[in-house]
């Protein structure tokens, strides 16, 4: 896998008066093909300011970012970027307006100026990739949190973006649309190739990305295996986060001389592990 | 009975073609310093249940009763309601207005008629409470603090008017592991140092299972279950509705599907582990 974006020195600050204390300080990050990544930390932290990086909604004070070998410094390349790299964000009742659903996804397709029969393809095949085809009728509003939330989602990956960066997306959903999210997007990962950024507070969706970043106050403490940081009451520590619950329960059981294997990732496997 | 609701029914927009259930025929006894939680999927009623709590909805039929008034029985009485009951909607922070925080948690009890320097008192009580520092926060715009900050502001906002219940509509939405113990702790402190009584609307019920006395559960605008927060998380049905349980109550629930004897219902991270130490020893 060759590196897709790459971040070099990356410091920000909004305003003038700041520059002493940037919000992100000398961040240096490269992202795969491919790759699933997911960024923590606690509020504040500087990830939603990180990512609005990557696809040039906020330009670097110091460093670079690079997109598939776009500057997104150079004015020119920003369009190219954001085909590239599409964005959705926490709230999903401010993303979608249309009346119906096809017709919010169609709308950046329409901006583009494509003919009507590849905006018809288009739509139907971003429906389909995250399961939202029977609901194409739906007015927004009759539509579940998650439901809304894939929509948000088809309506970025008709435009057909190499990679998906998502914010929060799951914060204000319930427990069955913050599932119905996550699979959606972890099968657009495994199934499809997309690469997936992926900014969030709940640890239990950080433990299934290929790679994790912790930020705290604007410098990244950690990059690595969501499993070494999660079992690390040094790195947790230092990040200010609380592991998932299982991986919490799978160090008290280690910590209490249990043999359990500090891979377990989810309840039934720690059921399997301790019945064999 | 503090609050007591009989036989709520409540439906949006009632007699239209676009009529939503909001509740239907709730019963709810609440007694003074309980820590009630509650818990129910996307559009069970939860938010439509607090509303009614203080007088922001009128039920189509049945009563709410608050210290054995009727709530909407008079405009004073509503009024003291909304006074006793202090409402914490969902992202508060949304709602602030002011240009700094001491003016932002005036608001309600100068509205309440408070005298000056009683504001004063109750402003630096209720910062107190939420973890404010009164000198370092009065004078700041709410705009250029975090968060974190500026949920415990509003919270602070609802507590300045020194009320006797409180209802807070998933107050730990979106906030981080820190954010999410600061306003457990603030609340905590309330209930247990001055007795006032907490309705917590949440999705992670991990977050107060130590905590909660009750647990409601909510299911398309009725009562699916209610009673101990331990007895209601060990009900299978939780999982069914799409609620987040405790992991021990999973790993509780798995081990005795495979035959595995324990003691007890292990609804913390100490308490499954303890079961499982007794197990494997």
């Amino acid at each position: 896998m060759s590196d897709f974006i790459e971040i070099e020195n990356l410091s920000f600050w909004y305003k003038a008066e700041n520059a002493e204390t940037p919000i992100l300080k000398d961040i240096n990050l490269s992202i795969k093909r491919g790759e699933f990544v997911a960024v923590v930390g606690p509020n504040g932290c500087g990830k939603s300011t990180l990512i609005r990086h990557l696809n040039g909604l906020l330009i670097p004070r110091r460093g670079r970012v690079v997109v598939d070998g776009l500057d997104t410094g150079m004015e020119n390349n920003l369009p190219f970027i954001r085909r590239k790299v599409g964005m959705v964000f926490q709230n999903p009742d401010t993303q979608l307006f249309a009346s119906v659903v096809e017709e919010d996804v169609a709308f950046g397709l329409e901006n583009m100026c494509l003919p009507q029969f590849q905006i018809r393809d288009r739509v139907d095949e971003a429906l389909a990739r995250v399961g939202m085809s029977e609901y194409r009728d739906y007015p927004p509003h009759r539509l579940s949190g998650g439901q809304k939330q894939k929509a948000a989602i088809a309506g970025i990956l008709a435009m057909r973006p190499e990679c998906v960066i998502l914010d929060e997306p799951t914060s204000m959903l319930d427990p069955r649309g913050k599932r119905e999210v996550m699979e959606a997007v972890r099968a657009l990962n495994t199934c499809q190739q997309m690469t997936v950024i992926y900014v969030t507070h709940d640890m239990t969706e950080a433990l299934y990305c290929d790679r994790l970043v912790a930020l705290v106050e604007g410098q990244t403490v950690f990059t690595g295996l969501p499993g070494e940081f999660f079992m690390s009451p040094e790195h947790l520590c230092r990040a200010g986060l609380r592991p998932p619950a299982i991986k919490e329960l799978v160090r008290a059981l280690i910590d209490a001389g249990i043999e359990v294997p500090t891979g377990i990732n989810s309840p039934e496997e720690l059921v399997g592990a301790i019945c064999r | 009975m503090p609050i007591e609701l009989t036989n709520v029914s409540y439906t949006y927009l009632k007699g239209t073609p676009v009529a939503r259930l909001g509740l239907r025929d709730v019963d709810l006894h609440i007694g003074d310093g309980e820590w009630i939680a509650v818990m129910g999927p996307t559009g069970s009623g939860k938010s439509t249940l607090l509303q009614h709590l203080n007088g922001l909805l009128k039920p189509d039929a049945g009563t709410v009763l608050i210290d054995n008034f009727n709530i909407h029985a008079s405009a004073k009485i509503l009024r003291e309601t909304r006074q006793k009951v202090g409402l914490v909607f969902q992202y508060p922070e949304h709602q602030l207005f002011s240009s700094t925080v001491w003016k932002e948690i005036c608001y309600g009890p100068e509205n309440f008629g408070f005298s000056g320097s009683d504001v004063e008192t109750a402003v630096k009580k209720a910062m107190e409470t939420v973890g404010l520092e009164f000198t370092r926060y009065k004078d700041c715009s709410p705009t250029e603090l975090s968060g974190g900050e500026k949920r415990r502001v509003a919270l602070a906002g609802v507590l300045a008017a020194n009320p006797r219940f409180i209802v807070l509509d998933e107050p730990t939405a979106g906030m981080d592991y820190s954010g999410i113990q600061r306003i457990v702790e603030a609340v905590r402190r309330l209930n247990r140092d001055r007795g006032v009584t907490v309705v917590w609307v949440t999705h992670d019920i991990t977050e107060v299972v130590d905590l909660a006395d009750r647990l409601l559960v909510l299911n398309s605008g009725r009562v699916e279950a209610v009673g101990a927060t331990r007895e209601i998380l060990a009900d299978p049905r939780l999982a069914a509705l799409g609620l987040d349980v405790p992991i021990a109550v999973t790993v509780a629930d798995g081990l005795r599907k495979k035959g595995k004897p324990l003691a007890g219902y292990p609804v913390t991270i100490d308490e499954i582990k303890q079961e499982i130490v007794n197990l494997l020893r």
